[in-house]
């Protein structure tokens, strides 16, 4: 018997708005329908982090969030380090995506350090944008979803997860990179870390994404996984559907 | 003159409207542009004042039922129809009411506000009470998180001029009366401990994470709830003496709302108060447009279960006790990002017979997550009504799982036309 997959939800308290930990039951499900066994944690303020992590997942979260989350992560910092040299893989979506960056600063100009595993810096504030979106993944596989976000980022030799359908006159502040075509890269897409500003279940709509996490997760175990199931197929055919709406909606 | 030109035009607008089915608001619009003091030249001179009712949910009800309790203590309450909640709204409301010189029979306003809107209608109607139901995610599409509602409730809360009613409950609520002015208290209600624990889904406060969240009560409330069952609340006043009030439905929400609304009438009503009279009223309370109500449509019955954001719908689905027979989901554009259903939990629901609107295939997917049978995708909603008339047992009925606009496109089919029903 294999041990399970342990997926850890990091600061659920404050870190899960709008379906953000969606993300997680995604993997989660997409994984036990493999029929790969899967340990759900959660990493509450106050508590120490597990000495082993395979997944850890941030949520989103709002702007009264930041400066305890901050603050907990800084406490952790020297564990979450220690799991990130061991090897763990990382999920985070709006402020627990930025949190995973250099530095985080509010809207009235406090600056609280992230846990530095993106180039990425952000401030909460500037130009927000709520609509659907689309784009393309690093593969060109099509991504949409829903982009609800008002925060300002900037950063070095950023790899964006998704390149918008969206030029670079869109007014919205939250972008990653600007693409030599002048469209919008959101995002952080690195070889253990997946961050978006996307809402809620990105991984539902975009299943791809989720996968590209299992398979990292099972390269680096040895572990090989079989052809989707029927409840991957079911699911994803569904997803297609629910992105070719988007897509026919912009 | 020009409110009198105003009256008498947005009059005659309001007759079209009606006559072609709808349009509540435009008359109200017309209202405004003929004199853009329109409010405070009418509303603005009731001799009572006025009594501003939001929150994220249940201000339709809370305002409902504050109304039905002073009016049956004699008191004459103009009021606007629920969910009219804008300032055009509140203006056709007006029209619906006031006199061709502009003036209200009433002598006290109590009016359903929208959060968003409550700044710009306070800073023309200055509000003598203030009362918030709560703070709950709401509309994130629209307002990005619940700091920014917050901060529009703090600018109410800071116009008005008497008292703030809030459930000491929710601290968040507790912190818009920090610092308001020496003669402005801030008076609570309460839910008793059992409840909270045995309910959670009931309080579903947004939690702020800063000191907004750990505020704490000053003064003991006026009213705490220590009892809830099927259909009626019993509450505990502050010498101990305990009253229960019928409710039209379910749910600790509803009973949380019910202590906010008699809480707001015992202020406003002093030594005139009496429990026999407001007990009375609540056993008369019709059901809330769109809340536990029943649309009849070719045959079947369709009970709405409304979803308008996260708490709203999950405190609805906990009034399922078990399956039901029939499920329908319809949401649309009006739920730009449904995202936060992957926060429910359906509770007894294993099946959902048919999914309609635009957004179908995004709860398809989740269905499939949460490993919840599908049976249909109709996305039209008359032809999935057509559909669903005829399915499962007729004598039960199709439990309607929709939100705001699929419910008025249900309406509209099933033939009911009262969109301007006044209060």
């Amino acid at each position: 018997m294999s041990t399970p997959v342990r997926i850890v939800r990091v600061l659920p308290e404050l870190l899960r708005l709008n379906g953000s930990l969606g993300n997680a039951e995604v993997l989660e499900a997409r994984l036990r329908w493999w029929g790969v066994a899967v340990s759900l944690h959660d990493l509450h303020a106050g508590e120490s982090p597990p000495d082993a992590a395979d997944i850890l997942v941030l949520g989103s979260g709002t702007s009264s969030a930041l400066e305890t989350a901050a603050a907990q992560l800084t406490l952790w910092s020297d564990q979450l380090r220690y799991l990130d040299d061991d090897g763990s893989l990382w999920c985070g979506f709006g402020l627990g995506g930025d949190l995973l960056g250099q530095e985080v600063v509010s809207a009235s100009g406090e600056q609280f350090a992230g846990l530095g595993l993106t180039p990425v810096s952000s401030r909460l504030g500037g130009h927000r944008f709520a609509g659907e979106v689309s784009g393309q993944d690093e593969q060109g596989r099509v991504i949409a979803g829903y982009l609800n976000d008002q925060t300002i980022r900037q950063g070095a030799d950023v790899s964006p997860l998704i390149r918008l359908d969206l030029d670079a006159h869109t007014a919205w502040s939250g972008h990653t990179a600007v693409s030599a075509e002048g469209t919008l890269g959101e995002g952080v897409g690195q070889e253990r870390l997946w961050a978006s500003a996307l809402s809620g279940p990105l991984f539902a709509l975009n299943p791809a994404l989720a996968d590209d996490i299992i398979y990292t997760w099972a390269r680096r175990h040895d572990r090989t996984l079989p052809e989707h199931t029927a409840s991957h197929r079911l699911a994803d055919s569904r997803a297609e559907k629910a992105r070719r709406n988007i897509l026919d909606r912009l | 003159m020009l409110l009198r030109l105003a009256v008498v035009v947005g009059r005659l607008v309001r007759a079209l409207a009606r006559v072609r089915g709808g349009g509540s608001a435009i008359p109200g619009v017309v209202a405004q542009k003929i004199d853009p003091l329109f409010l405070e030249h009418t509303i603005g001179r009731i001799p009572g004042g006025v009594v501003f009712i939001t929150g994220s949910n249940g201000k339709s009800t809370t305002t409902a039922m504050a109304v039905a309790v002073c009016r049956a203590h004699g008191l004459r309450v103009f009021t606007n129809p629920a969910g009219s909640n804008l300032p055009q709204g509140l203006a056709s409301a007006v029209l619906a009411d006031a006199r061709l010189d502009g003036s209200i029979e009433a002598d006290i306003a109590i009016l359903e506000v929208d959060e968003a809107y409550g700044p710009m209608i306070s800073a023309r109607l200055t509000p003598d009470f203030f009362l918030v139901t709560n703070l709950q995610l709401d509309q994130l599409n629209r307002f990005g998180e619940p700091e920014r509602v917050w901060d529009m409730m703090r600018t109410v809360a800071q116009r008005t001029t008497k008292e703030l009613i809030v459930n000491d409950a929710e601290p968040a609520l507790l912190a818009l009366g920090e610092g308001l002015s020496s003669e402005v208290t801030t008076q609570t209600m309460s839910v008793a401990e059992h409840l909270r624990t045995q309910f959670p889904e009931g309080l579903s406060e947004a939690s702020l994470g800063d000191y907004r969240g750990q505020t704490t009560p000053r003064s003991a409330p006026d009213l705490v709830l220590v009892g809830r069952d099927a259909d009626s609340a019993t509450l505990e006043e502050r010498g101990g003496a305990t009253h229960t009030v019928s409710l039209p439905a379910p749910g600790l929400h509803w009973a949380i709302d019910a202590t906010l609304a008699l809480s707001l009438a015992m202020r406003l009503l002093g030594p005139d108060w009496s429990w026999p009279r407001a007990i009375d009223a609540f056993s008369q309370l019709p059901p809330v447009w769109g809340r536990a109500e029943r649309v009849h449509y070719s045959g079947r019955d369709f009970e709405l279960l409304m979803q308008k954001n996260l708490p709203s719908m999950q405190v609805n689905l906990q009034t399922l006790v078990q399956a039901p027979a029939t499920v329908w989901v319809a949401v649309d554009e009006g739920t730009p990002d449904p995202s936060w259903i992957y926060d429910l939990a359906l509770g007894p629901i294993t099946r959902v017979d048919v999914l309609s609107g635009s957004k179908a295939w995004q709860w398809a997917t989740f269905l499939a997550y949460r490993g919840v049978e599908l049976g249909e995708i109709i996305e039209d909603t008359r032809e999935a009504m057509d559909f669903l008339a005829g399915l499962g047992p007729a004598d039960t009925p199709v439990t309607a799982i929709v939100n705001y606009e699929q419910m008025m496109a249900m309406r509209r089919i099933a033939g009911l036309r009262d969109l301007e029903t006044s209060g």
